[in-house]
Protein backbone atom coordinates (compact mmCIF):
# COMPACT_ATOMS: atom_id res chain seq x y z
CA UNK A 1 0.00 0.00 0.00
CA UNK A 2 3.13 2.29 0.96
CA UNK A 3 4.53 1.46 -1.98
CA UNK A 4 1.52 1.53 -4.20
CA UNK A 5 1.30 5.71 -2.91
CA UNK A 6 5.25 6.00 -3.53
CA UNK A 7 4.42 5.36 -6.73
CA UNK A 8 0.96 7.48 -6.96
CA UNK A 9 3.06 10.48 -5.81
CA UNK A 10 5.72 9.96 -7.90
CA UNK A 11 3.47 9.90 -11.00
CA UNK A 12 1.38 12.77 -9.67
CA UNK A 13 4.89 14.73 -9.84
CA UNK A 14 5.89 13.80 -12.88
CA UNK A 15 2.78 14.87 -14.31
CA UNK A 16 2.91 18.44 -12.85
CA UNK A 17 6.59 18.70 -13.51
CA UNK A 18 5.51 17.91 -17.36
CA UNK A 19 2.98 20.27 -17.37
CA UNK A 20 4.95 23.22 -16.02
CA UNK A 21 7.72 22.55 -18.15
CA UNK A 22 5.14 23.06 -21.15
CA UNK A 23 4.12 26.22 -19.69
CA UNK A 24 8.01 27.29 -19.04
CA UNK A 25 8.30 26.71 -22.29
CA UNK A 26 5.90 28.87 -23.71
CA UNK A 27 6.57 31.39 -21.52
CA UNK A 28 10.35 31.38 -22.77
CA UNK A 29 9.06 32.64 -26.43
CA UNK A 30 6.33 33.90 -25.07
CA UNK A 31 4.11 37.57 -25.47
CA UNK A 32 4.81 38.21 -21.47
CA UNK A 33 7.86 40.77 -22.42
CA UNK A 34 8.57 40.06 -18.65
CA UNK A 35 8.29 37.19 -18.19
CA UNK A 36 10.48 35.87 -21.10
CA UNK A 37 14.15 35.89 -19.80
CA UNK A 38 13.44 34.00 -16.24
CA UNK A 39 11.26 31.85 -17.92
CA UNK A 40 14.25 30.84 -20.48
CA UNK A 41 16.69 29.85 -17.74
CA UNK A 42 13.59 28.07 -16.13
CA UNK A 43 12.51 26.04 -18.75
CA UNK A 44 15.96 23.93 -18.80
CA UNK A 45 15.78 23.55 -15.09
CA UNK A 46 12.14 22.65 -15.28
CA UNK A 47 12.99 20.31 -18.16
CA UNK A 48 16.38 18.48 -16.15
CA UNK A 49 13.59 17.98 -13.26
CA UNK A 50 11.38 16.49 -15.27
CA UNK A 51 13.82 13.95 -16.98
CA UNK A 52 15.43 12.86 -13.42
CA UNK A 53 11.45 12.34 -12.07
CA UNK A 54 11.02 10.94 -15.57
CA UNK A 55 14.46 8.51 -15.37
CA UNK A 56 13.34 7.80 -11.23
CA UNK A 57 9.49 6.87 -12.68
CA UNK A 58 11.00 4.65 -15.02
CA UNK A 59 13.09 2.77 -12.97
CA UNK A 60 10.41 1.81 -11.03
CA UNK A 61 8.37 -0.23 -14.00
CA UNK A 62 11.37 -1.97 -14.72
CA UNK A 63 9.14 -5.09 -15.15
CA UNK A 64 6.97 -3.49 -17.40
CA UNK A 65 7.06 -3.95 -21.31
CA UNK A 66 8.07 -1.79 -23.70
CA UNK A 67 9.24 -1.44 -27.01
CA UNK A 68 13.33 -1.16 -27.51
CA UNK A 69 12.86 -0.28 -31.27
CA UNK A 70 11.55 3.45 -30.54
CA UNK A 71 14.26 4.06 -28.34
CA UNK A 72 16.82 2.72 -30.71
CA UNK A 73 15.75 4.74 -33.90
CA UNK A 74 15.11 7.91 -31.66
CA UNK A 75 18.74 7.59 -30.60
CA UNK A 76 20.13 7.02 -33.86
CA UNK A 77 18.55 10.13 -35.01
CA UNK A 78 20.30 11.90 -31.73
CA UNK A 79 23.59 10.13 -33.13
CA UNK A 80 23.06 11.53 -36.28
CA UNK A 81 22.88 14.89 -35.15
CA UNK A 82 25.94 14.40 -32.68
CA UNK A 83 27.97 13.29 -35.70
CA UNK A 84 26.55 16.52 -37.78
CA UNK A 85 28.57 18.30 -35.25
CA UNK A 86 31.41 17.17 -38.07
CA UNK A 87 30.89 19.15 -40.98
CA UNK A 88 28.41 21.71 -39.16
CA UNK A 89 29.20 26.06 -39.43
CA UNK A 90 27.93 25.93 -35.93
CA UNK A 91 29.59 22.74 -34.00
CA UNK A 92 29.09 24.48 -30.52
CA UNK A 93 24.91 25.36 -31.70
CA UNK A 94 25.15 21.93 -33.12
CA UNK A 95 26.42 19.97 -30.55
CA UNK A 96 24.41 22.21 -27.55
CA UNK A 97 21.17 21.43 -29.58
CA UNK A 98 21.58 17.90 -30.13
CA UNK A 99 22.42 17.49 -26.17
CA UNK A 100 18.99 19.09 -25.51
CA UNK A 101 17.09 17.02 -28.12
CA UNK A 102 18.12 14.46 -26.66
CA UNK A 103 16.90 15.38 -23.12
CA UNK A 104 13.65 15.73 -24.09
CA UNK A 105 13.88 12.34 -26.04
CA UNK A 106 15.22 10.81 -22.65
CA UNK A 107 12.21 12.22 -20.95
CA UNK A 108 9.81 11.09 -23.60
CA UNK A 109 11.27 7.13 -23.38
CA UNK A 110 10.77 7.33 -19.91
CA UNK A 111 7.99 8.61 -19.52
CA UNK A 112 6.92 5.39 -22.41
CA UNK A 113 7.32 3.37 -19.16
CA UNK A 114 5.25 4.63 -17.63
CA UNK A 115 2.79 2.69 -15.02
CA UNK A 116 -0.15 5.24 -16.48
CA UNK A 117 -0.24 6.66 -19.73
CA UNK A 118 -3.24 7.93 -18.82
CA UNK A 119 -1.29 10.19 -15.90
CA UNK A 120 1.32 11.41 -18.77
CA UNK A 121 -1.07 12.39 -21.22
CA UNK A 122 -3.14 14.03 -18.32
CA UNK A 123 0.05 16.17 -17.66
CA UNK A 124 0.40 17.21 -21.41
CA UNK A 125 -3.00 18.39 -21.90
CA UNK A 126 -3.07 20.17 -18.02
CA UNK A 127 0.09 21.91 -19.51
CA UNK A 128 -1.90 22.91 -22.41
CA UNK A 129 -5.05 24.12 -20.18
CA UNK A 130 -3.01 25.72 -17.91
CA UNK A 131 -1.44 27.83 -20.85
CA UNK A 132 -4.75 28.47 -22.63
CA UNK A 133 -6.39 29.48 -19.50
CA UNK A 134 -3.07 32.20 -18.94
CA UNK A 135 -3.79 33.43 -22.37
CA UNK A 136 -7.55 34.23 -21.08
CA UNK A 137 -6.21 36.01 -18.29
CA UNK A 138 -4.09 38.33 -20.44
CA UNK A 139 -6.86 39.00 -22.68
CA UNK A 140 -8.64 40.38 -19.92
CA UNK A 141 -5.73 42.13 -18.13
CA UNK A 142 -3.24 42.82 -20.84
CA UNK A 143 -5.48 43.06 -24.13
CA UNK A 144 -2.27 44.55 -26.20
CA UNK A 145 -0.02 41.75 -25.64
CA UNK A 146 -2.86 38.64 -25.73
CA UNK A 147 -3.52 40.14 -29.04
CA UNK A 148 -1.38 40.50 -32.27
CA UNK A 149 -2.26 43.82 -34.25
CA UNK A 150 -4.00 43.45 -37.42
CA UNK A 151 -1.96 44.61 -40.29
CA UNK A 152 -3.08 45.47 -43.77
CA UNK A 153 -3.04 41.67 -44.76
CA UNK A 154 -3.64 40.08 -41.63
CA UNK A 155 -6.31 41.20 -39.15
CA UNK A 156 -5.66 41.28 -35.17
CA UNK A 157 -5.06 37.46 -33.88
CA UNK A 158 -5.27 35.72 -30.74
CA UNK A 159 -2.13 34.78 -29.36
CA UNK A 160 -2.42 34.66 -25.73
CA UNK A 161 0.50 33.32 -24.06
CA UNK A 162 2.30 32.45 -26.90
CA UNK A 163 4.63 34.90 -28.86
CA UNK A 164 2.62 34.94 -31.98
CA UNK A 165 -0.55 33.20 -32.82
CA UNK A 166 0.72 30.01 -33.73
CA UNK A 167 2.89 29.25 -30.49
CA UNK A 168 0.03 28.34 -27.88
CA UNK A 169 -1.96 27.34 -30.87
CA UNK A 170 0.61 24.42 -31.66
CA UNK A 171 0.51 23.09 -27.89
CA UNK A 172 -3.59 23.16 -28.04
CA UNK A 173 -3.74 21.09 -31.12
CA UNK A 174 -1.21 18.09 -30.03
CA UNK A 175 -3.71 18.15 -26.96
CA UNK A 176 -6.85 18.33 -28.59
CA UNK A 177 -7.42 14.65 -28.98
CA UNK A 178 -6.65 14.34 -25.62
CA UNK A 179 -9.04 16.46 -24.11
CA UNK A 180 -11.97 14.50 -26.52
CA UNK A 181 -10.41 11.29 -24.99
CA UNK A 182 -11.12 11.94 -21.20
CA UNK A 183 -14.34 13.26 -22.09
CA UNK A 184 -15.12 9.72 -22.79
CA UNK A 185 -13.06 7.86 -20.67
CA UNK A 186 -14.06 10.22 -17.59
CA UNK A 187 -16.52 8.49 -15.14
CA UNK A 188 -17.71 11.28 -13.43
CA UNK A 189 -20.65 13.61 -14.69
CA UNK A 190 -18.31 16.55 -13.18
CA UNK A 191 -14.93 15.48 -14.97
CA UNK A 192 -16.76 15.10 -18.48
CA UNK A 193 -18.02 18.93 -18.00
CA UNK A 194 -14.84 19.78 -17.15
CA UNK A 195 -12.68 18.63 -20.17
CA UNK A 196 -15.37 19.65 -22.28
CA UNK A 197 -14.87 22.83 -21.00
CA UNK A 198 -11.19 22.59 -21.89
CA UNK A 199 -11.15 21.09 -24.94
CA UNK A 200 -13.42 24.34 -25.87
CA UNK A 201 -11.19 26.26 -24.16
CA UNK A 202 -8.13 24.75 -26.26
CA UNK A 203 -10.74 24.49 -30.10
CA UNK A 204 -11.79 28.15 -29.52
CA UNK A 205 -7.92 29.08 -28.52
CA UNK A 206 -6.89 27.94 -32.17
CA UNK A 207 -9.90 29.29 -33.72
CA UNK A 208 -9.37 32.95 -32.85
CA UNK A 209 -5.64 32.43 -33.35
CA UNK A 210 -6.33 32.13 -37.08
CA UNK A 211 -3.32 29.58 -37.13
CA UNK A 212 -4.06 27.18 -39.94
CA UNK A 213 -1.58 24.56 -39.23
CA UNK A 214 -2.94 24.14 -35.74
CA UNK A 215 -6.48 24.21 -36.88
CA UNK A 216 -5.47 21.25 -39.56
CA UNK A 217 -3.41 19.42 -36.99
CA UNK A 218 -6.20 18.98 -34.39
CA UNK A 219 -8.68 18.28 -37.41
CA UNK A 220 -6.17 15.65 -38.23
CA UNK A 221 -5.77 14.28 -34.38
CA UNK A 222 -9.55 14.78 -33.79
CA UNK A 223 -10.31 12.43 -36.66
CA UNK A 224 -7.52 9.76 -35.83
CA UNK A 225 -8.89 9.43 -32.14
CA UNK A 226 -12.58 9.06 -33.78
CA UNK A 227 -11.77 6.79 -36.70
CA UNK A 228 -9.16 4.13 -34.26
CA UNK A 229 -11.66 4.32 -31.51
CA UNK A 230 -14.25 3.02 -33.86
CA UNK A 231 -17.31 4.40 -31.95
CA UNK A 232 -19.62 6.21 -34.23
CA UNK A 233 -20.63 9.17 -30.70
CA UNK A 234 -16.73 9.40 -30.53
CA UNK A 235 -16.70 10.22 -34.66
CA UNK A 236 -19.96 12.40 -34.58
CA UNK A 237 -18.64 14.44 -32.14
CA UNK A 238 -14.88 15.21 -33.81
CA UNK A 239 -16.79 16.34 -37.02
CA UNK A 240 -18.96 18.57 -34.56
CA UNK A 241 -16.12 20.16 -32.88
CA UNK A 242 -14.42 20.38 -36.45
CA UNK A 243 -17.54 22.05 -37.86
CA UNK A 244 -17.81 24.19 -35.14
CA UNK A 245 -14.14 25.04 -34.94
CA UNK A 246 -13.87 25.99 -38.78
CA UNK A 247 -17.10 28.30 -38.79
CA UNK A 248 -15.20 30.15 -35.88
CA UNK A 249 -12.15 30.59 -37.79
CA UNK A 250 -13.91 32.01 -41.02
CA UNK A 251 -15.81 34.81 -39.26
CA UNK A 252 -15.47 38.17 -40.94
CA UNK A 253 -12.79 40.31 -38.60
CA UNK A 254 -12.19 43.67 -38.43
CA UNK A 255 -9.34 43.86 -40.57
CA UNK A 256 -11.06 42.27 -43.44
CA UNK A 257 -13.88 45.00 -43.59
CA UNK A 258 -11.65 48.04 -41.73
CA UNK A 259 -8.44 47.65 -42.67
CA UNK A 260 -5.76 49.82 -40.26
CA UNK A 261 -4.16 51.89 -43.36
CA UNK A 262 -0.17 51.74 -43.85
CA UNK A 263 1.63 54.78 -41.92
CA UNK A 264 4.02 55.85 -44.42
CA UNK A 265 6.71 55.89 -41.60
CA UNK A 266 9.28 53.89 -41.07
CA UNK A 267 9.45 52.69 -37.07
CA UNK A 268 13.13 52.41 -37.13
CA UNK A 269 14.60 55.19 -38.67
CA UNK A 270 17.93 55.41 -40.71
CA UNK A 271 20.57 56.11 -38.32
CA UNK A 272 22.68 57.02 -41.65
CA UNK A 273 22.03 60.13 -43.49
CA UNK A 274 23.85 58.71 -46.84
CA UNK A 275 26.04 61.33 -48.40
CA UNK A 276 24.31 62.84 -51.44
CA UNK A 277 24.13 60.75 -54.74
CA UNK A 278 24.31 57.53 -52.11
CA UNK A 279 21.35 55.40 -51.05
CA UNK A 280 20.80 53.24 -47.60
CA UNK A 281 19.70 50.07 -49.74
CA UNK A 282 18.08 49.24 -46.39
CA UNK A 283 15.76 51.96 -46.75
CA UNK A 284 15.31 52.85 -50.43
CA UNK A 285 16.22 49.89 -52.22
CA UNK A 286 14.60 46.08 -51.89
CA UNK A 287 14.70 44.76 -48.72
CA UNK A 288 17.40 41.63 -48.51
CA UNK A 289 13.88 39.85 -46.53
CA UNK A 290 12.10 40.87 -49.20
CA UNK A 291 14.07 40.13 -52.23
CA UNK A 292 12.47 37.38 -54.00
CA UNK A 293 8.77 37.69 -55.38
CA UNK A 294 8.36 41.50 -55.31
CA UNK A 295 6.81 43.20 -58.14
CA UNK A 296 10.30 44.56 -60.80
CA UNK A 297 12.49 47.41 -59.06
CA UNK A 298 9.58 50.60 -60.49
CA UNK A 299 7.06 48.70 -60.88
CA UNK A 300 3.55 49.05 -58.36
CA UNK A 301 2.15 46.35 -56.65
CA UNK A 302 -1.47 46.20 -57.62
CA UNK A 303 -3.40 43.45 -56.49
CA UNK A 304 -4.00 43.38 -52.08
CA UNK A 305 -2.95 40.03 -51.09
CA UNK A 306 -4.88 39.59 -47.46
CA UNK A 307 -4.48 36.21 -45.40
CA UNK A 308 -7.26 33.94 -46.53
CA UNK A 309 -7.77 30.10 -44.72
CA UNK A 310 -6.14 28.31 -47.43
CA UNK A 311 -3.33 30.83 -48.30
CA UNK A 312 0.08 29.44 -47.66
CA UNK A 313 1.57 33.01 -45.82
CA UNK A 314 4.34 32.92 -48.52
CA UNK A 315 5.21 29.38 -47.00
CA UNK A 316 5.34 27.40 -50.67
CA UNK A 317 7.81 29.77 -51.58
CA UNK A 318 10.03 29.56 -48.71
CA UNK A 319 9.79 25.87 -48.96
CA UNK A 320 11.35 26.19 -52.69
CA UNK A 321 13.94 28.20 -51.37
CA UNK A 322 14.58 26.21 -48.83
CA UNK A 323 14.70 23.16 -50.78
CA UNK A 324 16.89 24.51 -53.38
CA UNK A 325 19.61 25.17 -50.48
CA UNK A 326 18.79 21.51 -49.33
CA UNK A 327 19.98 20.60 -52.92
CA UNK A 328 22.87 21.66 -52.20
CA UNK A 329 23.79 19.34 -49.52
CA UNK A 330 21.22 17.06 -50.19
CA UNK A 331 22.68 13.76 -48.38
CA UNK A 332 23.87 14.77 -44.43
CA UNK A 333 22.64 18.29 -44.48
CA UNK A 334 24.51 21.37 -43.27
CA UNK A 335 24.54 20.34 -39.53
CA UNK A 336 21.37 19.75 -36.71
CA UNK A 337 20.13 23.02 -35.05
CA UNK A 338 21.81 25.31 -37.70
CA UNK A 339 18.31 26.30 -39.89
CA UNK A 340 17.22 29.39 -39.04
CA UNK A 341 21.70 29.94 -39.47
CA UNK A 342 20.84 28.15 -43.01
CA UNK A 343 17.82 29.54 -44.11
CA UNK A 344 17.55 32.98 -44.70
CA UNK A 345 13.95 34.78 -45.54
CA UNK A 346 14.40 36.44 -48.92
CA UNK A 347 10.70 36.48 -49.81
CA UNK A 348 8.57 38.78 -50.06
CA UNK A 349 5.43 37.25 -48.57
CA UNK A 350 7.38 35.64 -45.75
CA UNK A 351 7.86 36.00 -42.38
CA UNK A 352 10.14 33.81 -40.41
CA UNK A 353 13.70 32.96 -39.82
CA UNK A 354 13.06 28.89 -40.58
CA UNK A 355 11.07 27.71 -43.35
CA UNK A 356 7.63 26.87 -41.10
CA UNK A 357 7.93 22.79 -42.30
CA UNK A 358 9.81 20.49 -39.93
CA UNK A 359 10.52 18.08 -42.61
CA UNK A 360 11.55 20.85 -45.06
CA UNK A 361 13.70 21.59 -41.87
CA UNK A 362 15.27 18.07 -40.74
CA UNK A 363 16.21 17.86 -44.63
CA UNK A 364 18.10 21.19 -44.59
CA UNK A 365 19.73 19.97 -41.02
CA UNK A 366 20.45 16.44 -41.67
CA UNK A 367 19.64 15.70 -45.13
CA UNK A 368 18.06 12.80 -46.32
CA UNK A 369 19.45 11.08 -43.84
CA UNK A 370 18.31 12.93 -41.25
CA UNK A 371 14.75 12.75 -42.87
CA UNK A 372 14.89 8.95 -43.21
CA UNK A 373 15.61 8.61 -39.66
CA UNK A 374 12.46 11.13 -38.28
CA UNK A 375 9.96 9.33 -40.69
CA UNK A 376 11.38 5.75 -39.19
CA UNK A 377 10.61 7.05 -35.55
CA UNK A 378 7.44 7.89 -36.61
CA UNK A 379 6.47 4.98 -38.34
CA UNK A 380 8.63 2.38 -35.01
CA UNK A 381 5.58 4.65 -32.60
CA UNK A 382 2.86 4.36 -34.66
CA UNK A 383 2.67 1.13 -35.76
CA UNK A 384 2.73 -0.57 -32.61
CA UNK A 385 -1.14 1.15 -32.09
CA UNK A 386 -2.41 0.71 -35.04
CA UNK A 387 -2.65 -2.68 -34.40
CA UNK A 388 -6.61 -4.31 -33.64
CA UNK A 389 -7.42 -4.08 -30.24
CA UNK A 390 -5.53 -1.48 -29.17
CA UNK A 391 -6.12 0.20 -25.89
CA UNK A 392 -8.18 3.64 -25.57
CA UNK A 393 -5.61 5.58 -24.19
CA UNK A 394 -3.00 4.20 -27.09
CA UNK A 395 -5.20 5.66 -29.64
CA UNK A 396 -5.64 8.97 -27.51
CA UNK A 397 -1.24 9.01 -27.77
CA UNK A 398 -1.40 8.16 -31.57
CA UNK A 399 -3.90 10.91 -32.49
CA UNK A 400 -1.92 13.55 -30.08
CA UNK A 401 1.19 12.00 -32.48
CA UNK A 402 -0.99 12.26 -35.90
CA UNK A 403 -2.05 16.25 -34.78
CA UNK A 404 2.12 16.32 -34.31
CA UNK A 405 2.86 14.80 -37.60
CA UNK A 406 0.44 17.02 -39.37
CA UNK A 407 1.33 20.12 -37.50
CA UNK A 408 4.71 19.73 -38.60
CA UNK A 409 4.05 20.31 -41.83
CA UNK A 410 3.52 24.07 -41.46
CA UNK A 411 5.70 24.45 -38.45
CA UNK A 412 9.50 23.59 -37.91
CA UNK A 413 9.17 22.27 -34.30
CA UNK A 414 9.83 18.81 -33.78
CA UNK A 415 13.65 19.03 -33.49
CA UNK A 416 13.39 22.37 -31.44
CA UNK A 417 13.60 21.29 -27.92
CA UNK A 418 12.64 24.72 -26.31
CA UNK A 419 10.01 25.05 -28.37
CA UNK A 420 6.71 24.10 -25.51
CA UNK A 421 5.04 21.66 -28.63
CA UNK A 422 8.06 19.60 -29.23
CA UNK A 423 7.96 18.11 -25.92
CA UNK A 424 4.51 17.47 -25.66
CA UNK A 425 4.56 16.14 -29.19
CA UNK A 426 7.37 13.42 -28.33
CA UNK A 427 5.68 12.80 -24.84
CA UNK A 428 2.67 11.80 -26.13
CA UNK A 429 4.19 9.64 -29.41
CA UNK A 430 6.19 7.66 -27.26
CA UNK A 431 3.29 6.90 -24.78
CA UNK A 432 1.10 5.87 -27.46
CA UNK A 433 3.60 2.95 -28.21
CA UNK A 434 4.27 2.51 -24.70
CA UNK A 435 0.78 1.99 -23.87
CA UNK A 436 0.68 -0.15 -27.05
CA UNK A 437 3.56 -2.73 -25.50
CA UNK A 438 1.17 -2.73 -22.51
CA UNK A 439 -1.48 -3.81 -23.60
CA UNK A 440 0.07 -6.62 -25.69
CA UNK B 1 6.54 -4.41 -33.89
CA UNK B 2 10.20 -4.50 -33.41
CA UNK B 3 12.34 -5.55 -30.72
CA UNK B 4 10.00 -5.67 -27.63
CA UNK B 5 11.91 -5.90 -23.75
CA UNK B 6 10.40 -6.65 -20.62
CA UNK B 7 13.08 -5.82 -17.68
CA UNK B 8 16.33 -7.10 -17.58
CA UNK B 9 15.42 -10.71 -18.36
CA UNK B 10 15.07 -10.64 -22.10
CA UNK B 11 17.11 -8.33 -24.09
CA UNK B 12 18.17 -9.85 -27.82
CA UNK B 13 21.85 -8.11 -26.60
CA UNK B 14 23.74 -10.03 -29.35
CA UNK B 15 21.13 -8.31 -31.83
CA UNK B 16 21.26 -4.83 -30.27
CA UNK B 17 25.43 -5.15 -30.13
CA UNK B 18 24.61 -5.68 -34.02
CA UNK B 19 22.52 -3.01 -34.43
CA UNK B 20 25.10 -0.36 -32.52
CA UNK B 21 27.75 -1.98 -34.45
CA UNK B 22 25.98 -1.27 -38.08
CA UNK B 23 24.98 2.52 -36.65
CA UNK B 24 28.50 3.35 -35.72
CA UNK B 25 30.01 2.16 -39.07
CA UNK B 26 27.02 4.25 -40.98
CA UNK B 27 27.75 7.30 -38.66
CA UNK B 28 31.42 7.30 -39.69
CA UNK B 29 30.83 6.94 -43.04
CA UNK B 30 28.60 9.89 -42.83
CA UNK B 31 31.55 12.45 -41.93
CA UNK B 32 33.58 12.48 -44.76
CA UNK B 33 30.02 13.19 -47.07
CA UNK B 34 29.47 15.56 -44.93
CA UNK B 35 33.07 17.34 -45.27
CA UNK B 36 32.52 16.79 -49.23
CA UNK B 37 28.94 17.89 -49.44
CA UNK B 38 29.98 21.42 -47.42
CA UNK B 39 33.13 22.05 -49.31
CA UNK B 40 31.57 21.48 -53.11
CA UNK B 41 28.33 23.90 -51.98
CA UNK B 42 31.27 26.51 -50.81
CA UNK B 43 33.46 25.89 -54.26
CA UNK B 44 29.40 26.64 -55.99
CA UNK B 45 28.76 29.72 -54.11
CA UNK B 46 31.91 31.35 -54.22
CA UNK B 47 32.36 30.65 -58.18
CA UNK B 48 28.96 32.48 -58.34
CA UNK B 49 30.13 35.44 -55.89
CA UNK B 50 33.58 35.80 -58.03
CA UNK B 51 31.67 36.39 -61.19
CA UNK B 52 29.65 38.89 -59.80
CA UNK B 53 33.04 40.01 -57.91
CA UNK B 54 34.29 40.22 -61.66
CA UNK B 55 30.98 41.33 -63.26
CA UNK B 56 31.10 44.88 -60.85
CA UNK B 57 34.94 45.29 -61.34
CA UNK B 58 36.94 48.01 -59.00
CA UNK B 59 34.91 48.07 -55.85
CA UNK B 60 35.55 52.29 -56.06
CA UNK B 61 33.79 51.92 -59.71
CA UNK B 62 31.63 55.46 -60.82
CA UNK B 63 28.62 52.99 -60.61
CA UNK B 64 28.51 52.46 -56.51
CA UNK B 65 25.05 53.57 -55.74
CA UNK B 66 24.74 52.34 -51.87
CA UNK B 67 25.43 50.45 -48.92
CA UNK B 68 23.56 48.54 -46.41
CA UNK B 69 24.46 48.13 -42.84
CA UNK B 70 24.30 44.86 -40.59
CA UNK B 71 25.42 43.19 -37.60
CA UNK B 72 27.96 40.52 -39.45
CA UNK B 73 28.64 42.46 -42.59
CA UNK B 74 27.68 45.41 -45.08
CA UNK B 75 26.47 45.38 -48.50
CA UNK B 76 27.77 47.95 -51.77
CA UNK B 77 25.24 48.29 -54.21
CA UNK B 78 26.29 49.17 -57.39
CA UNK B 79 23.55 50.25 -60.87
CA UNK B 80 23.51 49.03 -64.39
CA UNK B 81 21.72 51.32 -66.22
CA UNK B 82 18.85 52.79 -65.01
CA UNK B 83 18.93 49.61 -62.43
CA UNK B 84 20.26 51.07 -59.25
CA UNK B 85 20.32 47.90 -57.56
CA UNK B 86 21.97 45.64 -59.94
CA UNK B 87 24.37 44.03 -58.45
CA UNK B 88 25.42 43.93 -54.53
CA UNK B 89 28.46 42.25 -52.80
CA UNK B 90 28.05 41.78 -49.03
CA UNK B 91 31.31 41.64 -47.00
CA UNK B 92 32.36 40.56 -43.23
CA UNK B 93 34.41 41.81 -41.01
CA UNK B 94 37.27 40.10 -42.48
CA UNK B 95 36.73 41.28 -46.07
CA UNK B 96 35.47 37.46 -47.03
CA UNK B 97 32.84 38.13 -49.28
CA UNK B 98 29.91 36.20 -47.94
CA UNK B 99 26.65 37.41 -50.22
CA UNK B 100 26.56 38.27 -53.63
CA UNK B 101 23.07 39.60 -55.22
CA UNK B 102 22.33 40.04 -59.57
CA UNK B 103 19.56 41.62 -59.81
CA UNK B 104 20.26 42.69 -63.53
CA UNK B 105 17.55 41.22 -65.03
CA UNK B 106 15.03 42.35 -62.41
CA UNK B 107 14.95 39.29 -60.57
CA UNK B 108 17.29 38.30 -57.33
CA UNK B 109 20.28 35.44 -58.12
CA UNK B 110 21.85 35.12 -55.05
CA UNK B 111 25.14 33.35 -54.01
CA UNK B 112 25.50 33.25 -50.04
CA UNK B 113 27.73 31.54 -47.36
CA UNK B 114 26.40 33.31 -45.12
CA UNK B 115 25.69 30.76 -42.60
CA UNK B 116 29.43 29.41 -43.36
CA UNK B 117 31.74 32.75 -44.11
CA UNK B 118 34.84 30.81 -43.37
CA UNK B 119 34.20 28.93 -45.94
CA UNK B 120 34.23 31.54 -48.31
CA UNK B 121 37.12 31.22 -51.30
CA UNK B 122 36.39 35.16 -52.02
CA UNK B 123 38.09 37.97 -49.94
CA UNK B 124 38.54 41.54 -51.02
CA UNK B 125 40.19 44.57 -48.91
CA UNK B 126 38.60 45.35 -46.28
CA UNK B 127 40.38 49.04 -45.93
CA UNK B 128 38.69 49.33 -49.34
CA UNK B 129 35.39 48.31 -48.32
CA UNK B 130 35.50 51.05 -44.88
CA UNK B 131 37.10 53.61 -47.03
CA UNK B 132 34.01 53.69 -49.82
CA UNK B 133 31.44 53.15 -46.96
CA UNK B 134 32.94 56.21 -44.92
CA UNK B 135 33.23 58.33 -48.40
CA UNK B 136 28.61 57.30 -48.40
CA UNK B 137 28.56 58.88 -44.49
CA UNK B 138 28.68 55.57 -42.91
CA UNK B 139 30.20 56.40 -39.63
CA UNK B 140 33.21 54.70 -38.10
CA UNK B 141 31.06 52.81 -34.91
CA UNK B 142 29.31 51.12 -37.65
CA UNK B 143 32.41 49.67 -39.50
CA UNK B 144 34.81 47.23 -37.99
CA UNK B 145 38.59 47.71 -37.90
CA UNK B 146 40.22 46.66 -41.14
Amino acid sequence: MLELLKRMTLGRAVQLALAATIVTMLLAGGSILQGIEPARTLRWAALLALAALAVAYAARSRERAWSLTPALVAGALVAVAAVSTLWSANPRLTLGRTAALALVLVVAAALARAESPELVLEGVLLGAVAVAVGGLLLLVFDHDRAVQTATTVSPARYQGLGGGPNMAAMVFAIAAPLALHFIFESRTRTMRLAWGAALALLLGSIAFSGSRGALAAAFAGLAVYALLGGRPVVLGTAALLAGATLAVSVLPSPASSNPPQPTGQDPAPAQVTPAPGYFDANLQGPRLQDDIGHPGIGVAETTRRERTLSGSSGRTEAWRGALGLVADRPVVGYGFGTEDRTFVDRYVFFNSNVPENSYVGILLQLGIVGLVVLLALAVALVLPSLRRGSSRVAVAATAALAAALVLAFFQSYLYAAGNAATIAAWVCAFAATGAAAARS
Amino acid sequence: MGLRVRGHRRGGGTLVRRIVLVAVVVLVALVPIGAWERGRRADHESAGMRSVLEEVGPLDSSELRGFRIFANFECLVYERGRNHFALELCVDDRGRVVEAIDRRDGTAEVWSLRDDPSESEVVVDRGEVNRLLRRMNVPDEYLPDA
